[in-house]
């Protein structure tokens, strides 16, 4: 059947989409691993977009206590393979996008070979053993994956082996180099999840897959994004080495380069120090107004040996030499009593 | 010296609290013993630090004022 970009009008009219992005989507082959609460919302809205060709894989039987949140099944569907039932009513309800189903479980021995028919690949799992597993021949493959996960009011949604604007990739591996204790994180089943949270989590993922294919906007390539239903809380970290850190090792053979990367950071250091004294000055300045409210001398002996104590306990506690400090603080006190005497001296 | 803590997930289960200042803390070392302390469970859950938004590694200094995400694995789907 030739597919009409009639349907996909209100996307394409979008700025920077066009008929050449929704081409790009007819083309794309995305496999969803695990068509579960996770799955149903990044399934139904890959196919909604018009994405070629789509994969599930799931070995499960649909239950009772999946229906309120995998939102492709109804009750007359449980005891069913979910990928059958999947196919089903992703075909009819979008017949441009050709839906393969796979009913067993994702391991090992058909990793590799599923895995290379695809593009890319979507994380809708519960589960650590198929989470390392992808990573890993995602890594093999190079293709990217997207990460979706939930805990209770929560979700975690992430890119990995996709290329940041600097050309970095990260892999999951990078973020959580170890499975965990077995038991010790919960999945759905023991820890309760409310429907809607993995129906958002994994239409970010398919948000994210759609964004991969067609270039558009950034990916959450090399950033954990975590999401808090109760609160609205979204918070993205950076993953990976940061810059500086990068540097080093990439130079770690190059001797000269090396010495150059760790002068720049040095001199990156002082400039933020000066800042930080320019900072100081200007507090300090603020002490004198109130000093001379209160008819105080500008030398306040006792109020600089304590502070000088202080100064000298925290340098041990760093690991300091003692002696550096106390020379520097002389310093930085003199400095302090020379910009306080400018507003005395007005008075 | 005080930093912000935040807690992700299965360890704001245990913490029952989402964010708290901690004090005199300097590395990521001194706050992992201060939390197993304050709150044992969490010697049982494998998380990550992201200290100002950037995932770091054991040991990593503690600045003035800075916030640490303490972030686990999630396992749903």
């Amino acid at each position: 059947m030739e597919k009409s970009f009639k349907k996909y009008q209100r996307q394409i009219s979008l700025p920077g989409f066009g008929q050449a992005k929704q081409q790009q989507l007819f083309d794309a082959k995305i496999l969803v691993i695990g068509a579960g609460g996770l799955g149903c919302p990044a399934l139904l809205y890959l196919a909604a977009a018009g994405v070629g060709e789509i994969g599930i894989i799931d070995f499960d039987t649909i239950e009772e206590s999946n229906l309120h949140r995998q939102i492709l099944f109804e009750p007359n569907d449980i005891g069913i393979l979910k990928t059958e039932i999947a196919q089903q009513k992703l075909s009819a309800k979008f017949p441009d996008s050709k839906i393969i189903s796979y009913p067993f479980l994702f391991q090992e021995s058909n990793a590799f070979e599923l895995i290379s028919n695809y593009d890319l690949v979507i994380d809708g799992s519960d589960n650590f053993t198929t989470r390392y597993l992808v990573d890993e021949v995602c890594q093999q493959l190079n293709k990217p994956w997207v990460y979706g996960s939930v805990s209770r009011f929560e979700g975690q949604v992430a890119v990995f082996n996709y290329p940041d604007k600097n050309g970095t990739k990260s892999l999951y591996t990078d973020l959580f180099p170890t499975p965990p204790k077995e038991g010790s994180i919960l999945n759905c089943a023991e820890a309760g999840v409310i429907g809607v949270l993995p129906g958002i989590i994994g239409t970010l993922q398919a948000n994210e897959a759609i964004k991969i294919i067609t270039g558009l906007g950034t990916p959450l390539a090399n950033k954990l994004l975590t999401y808090h239903s109760l609160f609205n809380r979204f918070y993205e970290t950076k993953i990976g080495l940061n810059q500086s850190e990068v540097k080093r090792e990439d130079t770690f053979e190059n001797p000269s380069g090396l010495l150059d990367n760790l002068r720049t950071d040095l001199n990156e250091l002082d400039v933020q120090l000066m800042q930080l004294l320019v900072k100081r000055n200007t507090l300090v300045s603020k002490l004198a107004e109130p000093k001379i409210a209160l008819n105080l001398g500008l030398v306040q002996p006792e109020q600089w040996k304590t502070s000088l104590e202080k100064r000298l306990l925290e340098a041990e506690n760093l690991g300091i030499s003692k002696e550096y400090i106390e020379q520097i603080f002389s310093l930085i006190h003199q400095e302090s009593i020379t910009e306080q005497k400018k507003i005395y001296d007005r008075k | 010296m005080k930093i912000q803590v935040l807690a992700f997930g299965q360890i704001l289960d245990i913490t029952q609290k989402d964010s708290w200042e901690e004090e005199g803390i300097l590395n990521l070392n001194q706050l992992q013993e201060k939390l197993w302390n304050d709150y044992p469970a969490l010697k049982e859950i494998s998380f990550v630090f992201s200290i100002n938004k950037q995932i770091s590694k054991d040991g990593a200094l503690l600045s003035d004022g800075c916030e640490v995400a303490l972030l686990p694995p999630f396992s749903g789907g």
